[in-house]
């Protein structure tokens, strides 16, 4: 199932936040962000994070958040996660055969493609 | 990152630091092991109980999780007869388990990080650093996240690795090693947090 049919919104909050700035040892201010994740299509919860703008870790740490919303997406629809997880924004079934080349290795794990055929030795 | 040493500190600010995915902020989100604080020194104010005593001052100077990588401090043998034996987290064919958190500062810059294990066996005892980021010189410090304690520190001080012996692709990992004092210490059985300098 995909879920990338998303709306991903940002919303400068009106107060400022403080952090330090290593590289100029100086106390900054910076706006904080309200990120939210709607779905536009399915029947999930509206979910937010929010992040100081200019953060060193913004994208890593949306990209986490942005994967564990989709995993709570995934549970809330009612699929176990226990056997499915997300992959590129889709449920997937962990460990599902999909290609037919994953077929032929479990029907034939040695074929003569990977293993040279080579004569017996005479005992 | 981290937060002011002195000064008005606000909720706000706390949250926009650590990353939270809550509109109302309550203090103990952000309680030392929890979800969004490492168990390392510049966070010792920090209690580490979701409902201990935590006032907004214990903050200043907090870091959050962007100057660290993490991964859980484990062990495998290959088996047999001459086993290798791998201590640490990650790291290419190791069999250990993979970093939880990949990304770490180092002088300000950051490095993304696969992989960091001690490795002995018939001829060869060493300790590697595996990175996609380049080569890169540092003393990088191990914590454990259940008590905060630095287990060791371990120097990367040799360059970068060219070839391919185990088929990964060296265009885009880069092998950087460590002398190689006993590091079994790696083995933790915990989170293990680590931190360039």
């Amino acid at each position: 199932m995909d879920l990338s049919d998303f709306t991903k919104t940002l919303n400068y909050l009106p107060d400022l936040v403080r952090y330090f700035d290593e590289e100029t040892k100086e106390d900054k201010t910076a706006r904080e962000v309200e990120l939210t994740w709607k779905h536009n299509s399915l029947s999930v919860s509206e979910l937010k994070f929010y992040l100081r703008e200019g953060h060193e870790a913004w994208d890593d740490r949306i990209r986490t958040r942005e994967n564990e919303i989709l995993t709570m997406w995934m549970i809330e629809l009612g699929y176990d996660p226990l056997y499915h997880r997300i992959k590129d924004k889709k449920i997937i079934v962990r460990g599902q055969v999909e290609t037919q080349e994953q077929i032929d290795e479990w029907l034939k794990p040695n074929s003569g493609n990977k293993l040279k055929v080579t004569k017996p030795e005479v005992i | 990152m981290v937060l002011p040493s002195s000064g008005s500190l606000d909720y706000n600010s706390i949250r926009a630091e650590f990353g939270a995915p809550s509109s109302n902020v309550y203090l103990n989100l952000f309680n030392r092991t929890g979800a969004y604080v490492y168990n390392v020194p510049a966070n010792a104010n920090i209690t580490t109980s979701s409902t201990g005593q935590l006032s907004v001052s214990n903050f200043y100077g907090a870091r959050s999780k962007t100057d660290y990588a993490a991964g859980p401090g484990s062990f495998h043998s290959t088996g047999g007869k001459l086993p290798f034996l791998y201590y640490g987290t990650g790291g290419t064919g190791t069999n250990l388990p993979a970093f939880s958190d990949t990304s770490m500062l180092v002088s300000g810059a950051s490095k993304t990080i696969t992989g960091v294990y001690y490795s002995t066996g018939i001829g060869a005892v060493s300790t590697h650093v595996e990175t996609s980021s380049g080569a890169w010189y540092t003393t990088m410090a191990v914590y454990r996240n259940d008590n905060g304690s630095n287990v060791g520190n371990i120097p990367v001080t040799n360059g970068s690795y060219g070839g391919n012996p185990g088929g990964w692709n060296p265009a885009s990992t880069i092998w950087s090693w460590a002398p190689s004092p006993v590091n079994d210490w790696l083995y933790t059985s915990q989170l293990n947090i680590y931190k360039g300098f």
